[in-house]
């Protein structure tokens, strides 16, 4: 039931794609008709990067996360960008029993298809796109609690033995949807924000334990292989006139 | 759609729903002692003891005050041992056995709500008798090795 409400929901976002783009058609023939070669020198080829604020923001806030993503951007042809995100993380946290430190990198690539319609010499976007991406990362374990049904004796917590160790080498590839927003604020400056819906393909599982996160991916559930994330972030464009 | 609402959606579905990380019950957990009481005169049969008290040593309250000829007792866990005090109060003079089970231990995932599981597994050798006077415990005798389930017996007391 719960995959059935997830695609209907991916069907409906490229319906609403492939229904812009219909529409979009028939203006950009008319448009082209009218003014080709104008039209083309007012649309440079924009490259724009950035950072993610959220990452150095969360890493404020909590001792136990650093994270770092460089984001970039650039027009290939009409609406469609080519994006890549860039990012390091490493993140210690307590999951129900077990408290573990993950550390490692990520690459995201993919496109980005811009719904918004811009005045001649803007760059503003409302845009979906698609990410791959591909994690490598390590996993600790710094300690944990046995699980127990009967508490008679206090249940020690293990801080060493041979769980508690460092497994390297594991790696993810997992898909995502993007939905975001990129706003111009002054000059060549802009603030983005977006979302993603993470769906995991393949994941390398460190041996007697599991990747409880995964940079880049965020948390990895039992249950499904969907994840969830955002960022926000600021980009400055250099506009490229070929 | 318009753009707007497609946000407000992809919102909607990335922050409603997140099911909470709990242990089931019935998920495989740290599989504790059984115990089986037996005829140290007629070892094939099962002989039941009435009232016997169990407690931890070091410990101030009682495990349980048992009647019957099989008990669950849990192990404790990240020690080499657990010290058990077995307490027959029917009998006059009333009798009293400590036992050290000596044990070690490894530990297995199960997923991400209930962490890990400890499976004990008996040293050799598997008990010290801690009280010098006789008891009312004849003979101890090991069934199985690893702790790794509660379906049988894995120790048996001869009285």
């Amino acid at each position: 039931m719960k995959k059935v409400h997830i695609w209907l929901f991916i069907i409906s976002l490229l319906t609403s794609v492939n229904w812009t783009t219909a529409q979009e058609l028939v203006q950009e023939i008319e448009e082209v008709v009218v003014d080709t070669i104008k039209k083309r020198g007012e649309k440079p080829y924009t490259i724009r990067f950035g950072v993610d604020l959220s990452k150095p923001l969360m890493a404020q806030l909590d001792k136990d996360f650093f994270g770092l993503e460089l984001v970039g951007d650039i027009r290939l042809f009409s609406e469609f960008y080519g994006a890549i995100e860039l990012g390091n993380e490493r993140k210690t946290q307590q999951s129900e029993q077990i408290n573990l430190t993950t550390t490692g990198t990520y690459i995201k690539l993919g496109f980005d298809y811009n719904m918004y319609k811009n005045w001649i010499g803007m760059n503003n976007a409302i845009y979906l796109g698609m990410r791959i991406g591909n994690g490598f990362f390590k996993q600790k374990v710094n300690e944990y609690k046995p699980y127990q049904i009967n508490h008679y004796w206090t249940t020690e917590v293990v801080k060493k033995g041979p769980e508690i160790r460092e497994q390297d080498g594991l790696s993810a590839r997992w898909i995502e949807i993007v939905a975001g927003i990129k706003v111009k604020m002054i000059n060549n400056l802009y603030l983005g924000f977006s979302m993603r819906l993470n769906r995991l393909m393949n994941d390398t599982r460190p041996e007697n334990f599991d990747n409880l996160y995964i940079p880049g991916f965020n948390k990895k559930t039992d249950e499904n292989v969907w994840g969830a994330g955002f960022n926000y972030t600021l980009t400055y464009a250099i506009p490229v006139k070929l | 759609m318009t753009p707007r609402s497609l946000v407000f959606l992809m919102l909607l579905i990335l922050f409603s729903c997140e099911k909470d990380d709990i242990c089931l019950e019935g998920s495989p957990a740290t599989s504790r002692m059984i115990v089986l009481f037996k005829d140290y005169e007629n070892p094939q049969t099962k002989k039941g003891v009435t009232e016997l008290l169990i407690r931890g040593i070091s410990l101030a309250d009682s495990l349980t005050t048992f009647t019957g000829d099989s008990i669950v007792i849990p192990l404790r866990n990240n020690y080499e041992f657990t010290q058990y005090e077995f307490t027959l109060s029917t009998s006059s003079p009333t009798l009293s056995d400590s036992l050290q089970i000596n044990h070690h231990q490894f530990d297995t995932y199960i997923n991400r709500a209930c962490g890990y599981k400890s499976t004990f597994i008996f040293e050799n050798p598997f008990f010290y008798k801690l009280t010098q006077s006789e008891g009312w415990i004849k003979n101890i005798e090991k069934i199985r090795d690893t702790l790794s389930d509660e379906k049988s017996s894995h120790l048996a007391i001869y009285h």
